[in-house]
């Protein structure tokens, strides 16, 4: 089992470190996935995809995309756990939604795990208000200026090599 | 000698009654609308406790929280900060912040969303009461903005001492 499918099954014991690492992995390893589904999305206004043990669901409003989430097998979709807006620009668009995918994906992730040895079974769906692509993130809150200064000084975790090589 | 009374000077425009009336129902409207009755929302705040799932399945010593906000009507969410608060001396010391978390209703009906990642890596075997406390909105289905806070209770005995970040 590689480091990856690991933590496709930790779920809501991941740590914030690993999430972020997460993150980072899948937007430079499904970069090429994550084109292709930017521009299903842009032409149909909806697209569905799996991870983990949860399907998510992206629909788009005007210029509003949205991101709600189930387990596998669920009737429901979740309340909409995060959204962005888009602007004119179609590249500047797809980088948003490359970036938007990984976030979604790491938080159905973490909230609907491979089922495995460890059980979970929550009511809600755990999140950070700040994705990762928010210089907010990096300031909880305190602004974007505070936010690139904390980002610049911040460095890749040992846990993004490690997703990447075992 | 007459006497001139002088003419007032009128300073402010006079509103036709017509049009106050009409601004007060708009305003009765507007408040019937986001400010619905007996809607009550709360936070549940267990006592911070060693986790033993952790321990068991991953082998990580963590000192949980565990939060539930509870509304009698639809959430969509709830947006807390929480604080595990050690108790030295009879002083509270902060030991673990959960900042800007939020809980999404996993269902369109549902009423209650738990926080289950609020965690702090302890080292095991040393005696260390906590209490936490968190506060936040919850953001209901009608549109709703609820403020929510709590406390666990008294500081409660963990033996496993949050580790310093």
């Amino acid at each position: 089992m590689s480091y990856f499918e690991e933590c496709l099954a930790t779920g809501l014991w991941l740590t914030p470190v690993q999430r972020q690492a997460l993150y980072k992995y899948l937007l430079s390893e499904k970069s090429e996935i994550y084109k292709e589904s930017a521009l299903l999305l842009l032409n149909r206004g909806s697209l569905s995809t799996q991870i983990a043990n949860a399907e998510i669901l992206y629909s788009m409003n005007q210029k509003k995309v949205s991101f709600e989430c189930r387990r596998i097998g669920e009737a429901d979709f979740s309340q909409e756990i995060r959204n962005i807006e888009l602007g004119r620009s179609s590249n500047r668009n797809i980088k948003k939604l490359k970036q938007f995918f990984s976030q979604c994906e790491v938080d159905a992730i973490g909230n609907f795990p491979v089922p495995g040895k460890i059980p979970q079974d929550v009511k809600g769906i755990n999140i950070s208000k700040f994705p990762y692509y928010d210089l907010n993130y990096y300031s909880d809150g305190k602004g974007r200026a505070l936010g690139w200064l904390k980002k610049i000084k911040s460095r890749d975790s040992e846990i993004l090599t490690k997703l990447r090589t075992l | 000698m007459p006497i001139t009374i002088p003419k007032p000077i009128r300073t402010l425009p006079k509103i036709p009654g017509a049009a106050v009336i009409g601004l007060l129902a708009l305003q009765y409207v507007f408040m019937s609308a986001t400010s619905e009755p007996n809607v009550h929302c709360e936070l549940k705040i267990q006592n911070p406790h060693q986790s033993t799932h952790a321990a068991e399945y991953l082998g990580l010593e963590v000192v949980k929280l565990k939060v539930t906000s509870s509304c009698n009507r639809p959430q969509k969410y709830t947006e807390i900060t929480a604080t595990i608060y050690e108790t030295r001396g009879g002083k509270p010391l902060k030991a673990a912040q959960f900042l800007n978390e939020i809980a999404v209703a996993a269902r369109p009906q549902d009423h209650d969303v738990e926080f289950e990642r609020l965690t702090a890596p302890c080292v095991k075997g040393v005696k260390v009461s906590y209490y936490g406390i968190a506060n936040g909105f919850a953001y209901l289905e009608s549109g709703q903005k609820f403020p929510v806070n709590g406390k666990s209770g008294k500081p409660f005995p963990v033996l496993c001492k949050i580790k310093a970040k």
